[in-house]
């Protein structure tokens, strides 16, 4: 590949010197200006195009020159004179020199030889636009610009009109009239439907595109005091379900686009791609231990299972994410694209004065609901109750027996704590600083950007999480506009220091202190609940992690001839990742004769990539034709290492390994590379009708021999039917319909690597008696191949009033066969999981709605609301021999792969007390056997369907934005995942009501302190889900900018003052802490409110 | 002629765009763009078998695995028989209060459970995996016979040994001894007289390949050898009622001069004494350090009750005198009660410490069960006198007279059963298995059972454990056990 490169920069650099290196004579005194241009114009081949005055007012010339190349010729020429000269391919342009702007050709009226139009399209920053159209209105025929934004057109009537339209800009029409030529400036488009949006290797709009692409853009970002950009997405983009897993800020989030697509238990993450660089991390796991994200060393996920990529991405530093959903936005990426693609673009520099911003804020963290559990003589007396119940009051005061009685006999029983406040109570605290300086010509421009963010948790123990970051934006043309360089740097250090306090909001409420008078931690106190107070030994146990992330891109495209652009894309992202966490000796059981460990990870994940990519743009007739043809190769490789060291017998030295007794090392490997080659054709007839073919094969070393490569495609098409006269006429209010299909395949790649080769290694294994010992790792699958989705959506889209209205329809159908996933086998194989290929076919089906709207838009004041709202059925729709295999319990043809098999409930039995339940089979007991035999049946907890609504008031400098988001799903009900009523655990006080006497109808069962089974299967009944539906305040953002008046008066050239919420409260039926974690001992996510300012010089 | 300078240009330039597009076309869809070298922290089986250190590591690492692959200090050979077997009979009592353990104790198993999961299903199916492995590899290995043949014999021994304890604790499980997932991801179970077919077959091949002493242990009694294949072989014929072939291999046993009754009854488990036929080494560099997993299990600490004690049953059978009362029992005071606790290993959590030599090896097989075996063989075959003799000689070794009961079958039978209970209490589930292959276990726990706390009465169906409902899902033609 390397190789490729340098022939490429190679050639490019030939033609380029092909294209100037012709030699010239002449030999005139005293000529006209006009008349030399007409010598050389001879003996080169170029084209010259000028003003005739501006020739005229230069004078005559005298020169005397013998076999010198076309530059010193034209130096040689220009010489004294007032002009000056550009090349851009084989056109020579000649222009005066500008003393007041920087030097740049600007033509103000162009006259061509005759018969001939000739033009320039521009920005309003005076940037040519290449590549933009120029149709005859009457002939639907025309050309495109080139990299000059120049064009010509011959044979032009003198009442035409010509169409000058480029993506992103508003079109517009220029008449002929008699004139020679042409300055055409465009405006960029302000209506969301023209305005460009990212797509797979280019851009387009809304308006034209054949595929699904949603966008949310820094605005909307920006008024969200979140750390993670992944949070910025909960409920803004239809289908795209984005949760938090725990409530630590680093923890990695749960993304889905569009619902399950497979059986097993892969990722369902889509394709992340960074300023063009994939983000690509391999997952490592270690049997049941995995951590996500960044930190993959299995042994130390740290508190928050693992560390989300994005934790290393300042929002504040991102343009737009883009989300793209369908076949025909993400066939090209192939093997990829399955699960969807999110492109995330970050600032860049504009054409202007030079922007110094500063954006601080101050935000408090609290969490958002507590629950009300039980006091201490509540607690106490369902103790004893429930004793009580058990026929154990004989064993209660009996010595003997203390040890199952503790919490009534050994601790005292006047104490009070509650938990939740003890672990969770503090305000968090965060602290935001951003700066940039930005700004740019009409040749380079440049941003960068600086952030420093400080978190504080809600645990009332330490935990503090830090990011700095650095970003880079530099972009350059040449003169000629020909050759074109960008670079983008993201640079970012991330450190999160935590603790883990789950598990711990159930203690009995009488429990002891945590901490002796001496400040350790209370082991013999709490004796003999070692369970639990050991989890307060974590509060002891700190973990740290530092993660260093470098995301790079270098473009240099270069056009060739009219039309056709090289390119090339060099991209590379590092992420290297310091972790330790120690167990020092005061952490534990101090009567086991504990010695201090410490433990440190390390781990580096490397990834390059260089895509080579050929673009041409063309007329063909009155349609516009884009050709681009590219190649792709990426490499990954992951080192990761862990070493151990224990037996400390003093906990001072834990931060040194080399001091441990005893060390033990382990380490992670992993490498993988794709190689692709894609193309994609782009037929756009006058926008009014567009086709869009794309294919990629790929090749990815995660299969065995002979199954590494795959061809992936799509075909996509719209319909503009509001182009059509016969439609304009009748319904001109409606100002964009559009009818729009694509139909394609993609594929999965997330799996595990070497799944293919039998593994045996000592990684994870002690010698026996100091000989080297090997086990094996996992069963190996030479025989699995590409996983293939076929996806298909049709859509209709339509603009109302000038597009102040904008309304998306589209339905879709995706179907995955052939599934590649973590088969689960039976333990009885050796290994609980295989990788492979299963011919079971799932579909998804579903309906998204995206409305927004400018319900008023004048000077003073507006107002937009924007909703989205998605339906996502999932469903089985084959599975050969499903009888036969480790899913004939669990899934079932025609019903949705996110099932929970369970008892009906019937409620507490008035006469025992006990829970009771539906026999199904009428077999006389109730069992929870899987198939015929047991009672279970099953129940759909795919959420029905979620979505947002956002509105955004402004008044003169006041702005008030307000974001919902709302889900309907069924969840864990938060009861069923506590201990059985009655034992040693803390319960809410909805609990209370129990039956105790027969004839009771109660709510809950009796209690009890030693489970029946009535009670473990009430955990496996419908009882144990209940409506998880919410709405959620996500965000809400007020505003004030200072008028310009008062912000100029301090040099300023924009001033806002703000106030910021995140998480804000929720509506629910959901009895728990949060509708979304549902569980009541992890960490809940907390609400976040903030204030700042914002000002810009 | 410039028109045609230009066409010149224009196609040259068409030329290299296509050239480079083709480039780009090769450079990416040879293989060779997609070849990615091997883990550099793993190799394949046909390597691990292709060289005599490597495959030597491959057994090795059987024995790693019992000894580390556990949960809370126990694991699948390494404790668990001895402590949750010990808790569901007559013999342990937990003051473990979790509810894991309650379970076990009031026989009252669900089949979620979670130790039942991993220490006797999970564990034991991966370590018959490796064996497996181990025996494919080395079967179809080129490495000379005579260099992998005894590894292969410790492979199908280790196998044999997990299938003993499968058999013994579910009844009829899947006989797996193939590493193709596909075939027996679907296996039901298979009858326990195919398990048992299996185990023989395994303990014969060991017979034949395992060499007669420890000389490529260095001496230490910490791996296999033929007289450990024939002492589980011993006991493999006692329990299937193969009484001449019992009497046979435990005679082998206790004819080899290398093996004899230790003297003194707190050395029987010291590291290769003259009793152990097969140990486990601790790795002094782990927790738990020097201490054996049971040992650091039960012995309590700092005067705080033990997690688990002799239960009132067991306590009340020591006959009078018994040396074996002193020696390999214990008691602790916690607020005035007195707790007694089996001290056949004798350092515990609190006294173990990182590095140093062991001081005891947790004991598999020892020739005192080989005693036991003949006596009840013999007893079983109406040899009332040899059996005495035999029952006599263990009977002495505790300080005990002579056995002087009634000598018709049944009594003696009866007297080498409580020999049992008390000579290989709190060792590997013995009492549960033998109340189990007896069949007296009914009368036994249904007066045990409704005396624990908790305990209501007993079933019968109690006495297999439940096949973990996990793997019913995983395995639709997995069957479950009556009662769960």
């Amino acid at each position: 590949m390397k190789m490729t490169l340098v022939l490429l920069t190679f050639a490019c650099l030939h033609v380029y010197s092909r294209g100037t290196a012709q030699s010239v004579s002449l030999k005139v005194t005293n000529a006209p200006v006009i008349t030399v241009l007409e010598e050389i114009k001879k003996q080169t081949g170029y084209d010259f195009f000028f003003n005739v005055k501006t020739l005229e007012s230069a004078g005559n010339v005298t020169v005397a020159i013998q076999n010198v190349s076309l530059q010193q010729a034209l130096d040689a020429c220009f010489t004294g004179t007032s002009l000056t000269y550009s090349i851009t391919g084989k056109v020579i342009v000649i222009s005066e020199k500008e003393n007041a702007t920087n030097g740049d050709v600007q033509p103000q009226t162009m006259n061509g030889p005759p018969g001939e139009f000739r033009g320039r399209v521009t920005n309003a920053n005076g940037q040519p636009l290449s590549g933009a159209n120029v149709i005859i209105k009457r002939i639907h025929r025309g050309t495109i610009t080139n990299a000059n934004g120049e064009f010509t057109l011959r044979d032009l009537k003198d009442g035409d009109i010509l169409i000058v339209s480029f993506v992103g800009y508003k079109s517009q029409e220029i008449p002929v009239k008699g004139r020679g030529g042409a300055e055409v400036t465009l405006e960029l488009a302000k209506n969301e439907l023209d305005k460009v949006v990212v797509q797979a290797y280019g851009k387009t709009s809304q308006r034209l595109a054949t595929g699904n692409i949603a966008t949310v853009t820094a605005e909307e970002i920006e008024k969200q005091p979140v750390v993670n950009p992944l949070q910025a997405l909960q409920g803004r983009v239809a289908g795209l379900d984005v949760s938090q897993t725990i409530g630590y800020v680093s923890a990695p989030f749960h993304v889905e686009l569009r619902g399950r697509n497979t059986i097993g238990q892969f990722p369902t993450d889509p394709l992340y791609i960074i300023d063009g660089v994939p983000l690509t991390v391999p997952e490592i796991t270690n049997g049941s231990t995995t951590s996500r994200g960044f930190v993959q060393n299995p042994y130390m996920g740290g508190p928050a299972g693992g560390q989300s990529p994005f934790f290393s991405i300042n929002p504040a530093d991102i343009e737009t994410i883009t989300v793209l959903k369908d076949a025909d936005a993400t066939s090209i990426y192939g093997s990829r694209g399955a699960n969807g693609v999110i492109i995330i673009t970050t600032k860049s520099g504009s054409v202007g004065k030079t922007n110094f911003e500063v954006h601080f804020y101050q935000g408090m963290s609290a969490v958002t609901r507590h629950y009300d559990l039980m006091n201490t003589p509540e607690y106490l007396a369902m103790r004893r109750e429930a004793i009580h119940n058990d026929g154990y009051d004989k064993y209660l005061n009996n010595p003997q027996f203390k040890t199952y009685f503790y919490d009534l006999v050994m601790w005292d029983t006047t104490g009070y704590t509650d938990w939740q406040k003890y672990l969770w109570g503090n305000i968090g605290k965060t602290t935001n600083v951003q700066a940039s300086l930005s700004g740019g010509n009409k040749q380079t421009s440049f941003r960068l950007g600086a952030g420093y963010e400080h978190i504080t948790d809600i645990t009332t123990f330490q935990g503090a999480n830090q990011r700095g970051s650095l970003h880079f934006n530099f972009s350059h043309k040449s003169l000629d506009q020909k050759l074109n360089v960008s670079f983008t740097n993201l640079y970012t250090i991330a450190n999160t220091n935590m603790v883990d306090v789950s598990a711990l909001v159930l203690a009995p409420p009488n429990a002891p202190p945590v901490f002796d008078k001496n400040g350790n931690i209370n082991f013999l106190g709490w004796y003999p609940a070692q369970g639990l107070i050991a989890n307060f030994g974590r509060l002891k146990q700190p973990y740290e992690g530092t993660t260093y992330f470098i995301n790079s891109r270098l473009g240099v495209g270069y056009e060739l001839v009219k039309g056709l652009t090289a390119s090339v894309s060099l991209g590379y992202s590092n992420a290297s990742v310091n972790q330790t966490k120690q167990i020092p000796i005061i952490s534990q059981d101090p009567t086991r004769n504990p010695t201090g460990s410490s433990q440190f990870g390390y781990n580096t994940n490397l990834n390059w990539i260089a895509e080579p990519e050929i673009k041409y743009n063309t007329l063909i007739g009155p349609a516009k034709l884009e050709v681009l043809v590219g190649g792709s190769t990426q490499s990954v490789s992951l080192n990761g290492s862990y070493v151990e060291g224990n037996n400390y017998v003093n906990d001072n030295l834990l931060g040194s390994v080399a001091n441990a007794p005893h060390k033990d090392a382990f380490d992670y490997y992993s490498r993988f590379k794709y190689a692709a080659i894609f193309g994609r054709v782009n037929y756009n007839w006058e926008n009014k009708y567009i086709v869009n073919i794309s294919a990629r094969r790929d090749g990815s070393s995660r299969f065995g021999p002979g199954k590494q490569f795959g061809n992936f495609g799509a075909v996509g098409a719209a319909w503009i039917f509001s182009e059509e006269h016969f439609f304009k006429n009748l319904l001109p209010f409606v100002s964009l319909g559009k009818i729009r299909g694509s139909y394609g395949t993609t594929g999965n790649d997330q799996i595990g690597d070497y799944q293919y080769l039998t593994r045996w290694s000592g990684t994870n294994i002690v010698p026996y008696e100091g000989n080297p010992s090997y086990v094996p790792l996992q069963h190996a699958n030479p025989d699995y191949q590409w996983q293939v989705n076929r996806k298909l959506e049709l859509a209709l889209d339509l603009g109302f009033i000038s597009d102040k209205v904008h309304a998306v329809l589209a339905w879709y159908r995706n179907r995955c066969d052939n599934q590649l996933i973590n088969y689960p086998l039976p333990y009885l194989t050796g290994f609980p999981f295989v990788t492979a290929n299963w011919p079971a076919d799932v579909e998804n089906t579903g309906i998204e709605l995206n409305v927004s709207g400018k319900i008023i838009d004048q000077k003073d004041w507006s107002w937009n609301v924007s909703f989205n709202l998605a339906r996502n059925t999932n469903k089985l729709i084959a599975f050969p021999n499903l009888q036969q295999s480790v899913y004939a319990n669990s899934l079932f043809i025609g019903q949705s792969l996110d099932l929970g098999l369970v008892l009906h409930s019937l409620g507490v039995d008035p006469q025992t007390g006990t829970n009771a339940f539906q026999d199904k089979n009428k077999d006389g007991t109730i069992s929870t056997t899987p198939g015929p035999a047991g009672d279970l049946y099953p129940i759909n907890l795919a959420p029905k369907f979620y979505g947002g609504l956002g509105t955004d008031i402004r008044y003169e400098g006041l702005q008030l934005s307000l974001f919902f988001e709302f889900k309907k799903k069924i969840g864990a009900n938060a009861f069923a995942t506590l201990p059985t009523p009655g034992q040693q655990f803390n319960q809410p006080v909805e609990v209370l009501n129990r039956w105790q006497h027969p004839g009771d109808k109660a709510e809950f069962a009796r209690y009890i302190t030693n489970n029946q089974v009535s009670d473990n299967y009430l955990r496996s009944s419908d009882a144990a889900f209940t409506d998880a539906s919410f709405i959620r305040l996500n965000n809400f953002s007020l505003s004030y900018t200072l008028p310009a008046k008062l912000s100029k008066r301090a040099a300023m050239t924009n001033c806002r003052f703000f106030l910021q919420g995140q998480n804000i409260f929720v509506i629910t039926k959901y009895k728990g802490v949060d509708p979304e974690t549902q569980t009541f001992s992890n960490m809940p996510p907390a609400k976040i409110i903030a204030g700042g300012i914002d000002i810009t010089f | 002629m410039n028109t045609i300078i230009h066409k010149l240009v224009d196609s040259v330039r068409w030329v290299v765009s296509v050239y480079l597009a083709l480039l780009v076309v090769c450079c990416v869809s040879c293989n060779k763009s997609v070849h990615i070298p091997p883990p550099a922290n793993s190799i394949t089986t046909s390597q691990v078998f292709s060289d005599s250190s490597d495959l030597a590591a491959a057994i090795s690492g059987i024995y790693s695995q019992i000894e580390y692959a556990n949960t809370g200090g126990i694991g699948f050979c390494n404790g668990a028989q001895t402590i949750w077997c010990g808790v569901s009979a007559d013999e342990l009592v937990p003051s473990d209060v979790s509810a894991d353990a309650q379970k076990f104790y009031i026989n009252e198993l669900a089949s979620t459970s979670g130790i039942v999961l991993s220490d006797f299903w999970i564990r034991p199916y991966n370590f018959i995996y490796q064996a497996n492995a181990s025996i494919e590899g080395l079967q179809a290995s080129k490495v000379a016979d005579s260099v992998k043949n005894h590894y292969l014999g410790e492979a199908k021994f280790l196998r044999a040994l997990f299938y003993f304890y499968m058999v013994n604790t579910f009844g009829d499980v899947p006989n797996v001894t193939s590493t193709a997932f596909a075939k027996t991801s679907l296996y039901p179970r298979a009858p326990k007289s195919e398990i048992y077919q299996q185990i023989l077959s395994d303990l014969k091949d060991a017979q034949t390949f395992l060499p007669a002493d420890y000389s490529y242990s260095g001496g230490q009694r910490t791996r296999a050898n033929r007289w450990a294949a024939t002492a589980l072989l011993a006991r493999v014929y006692l329990y299937t009622g193969d009484w001449a072939d019992a009497i046979a291999q435990s005679g082998a046993l206790i004819n080899e001069p290398m093996y004899g009754l230790s003297g003194d009854l707190n050395a029987v488990f010291s590291p290769n004494s003259t009793e152990a036929i097969l140990q486990w080494r601790p790795n002094t560099d782990y927790l738990p350090f020097d201490a054996t997993a049971e040992g650091a299990q039960i012995l309590p600490v700092q005067g705080l009750p033990p997690a688990f004690y002799v239960s009132p049953q067991l306590l009340s059978a020591f006959e009078p005198n018994d040396q074996r009362r002193i020696a390999w029992v214990d008691s602790v005071n916690s607020d005035g009660v007195d707790y007694f606790v089996p001290y056949k290993y004798k350092v515990g959590q609190d006294q173990h410490t990182p590095g140093g030599t062991p001081t005891e090896y947790y004991t598999v097989l020892r020739l005192a069960e080989q005693y036991l075996i003949r006596a009840e063989a013999k007893a079983q075959q109406q040899d009332v006198s040899g059996a005495t003799d035999d029952l006599n000689i263990i009977r002495s070794r505790a300080g005990l007279p002579a056995y002087a009961g009634a000598t018709d079958q049944a009594s003696v039978l009866s007297a080498i059963m409580h020999e049992r209970q008390i000579e290989l209490f709190a060792e590997w589930g013995h009492r549960w298995y033998d109340l189990k292959r007896t069949g007296e276990i009914d009368a036994v726990m249904s007066v045990v059972t409704p005396q624990k706390v908790g305990g209501s009465s007993w079933n019968t169906n109690q006495q297999l454990f439940p096949i973990p409902l996990n793997e019913l899902g995983t395995d639709p033609n997995l069957t479950q056990n009556p009662g769960y």
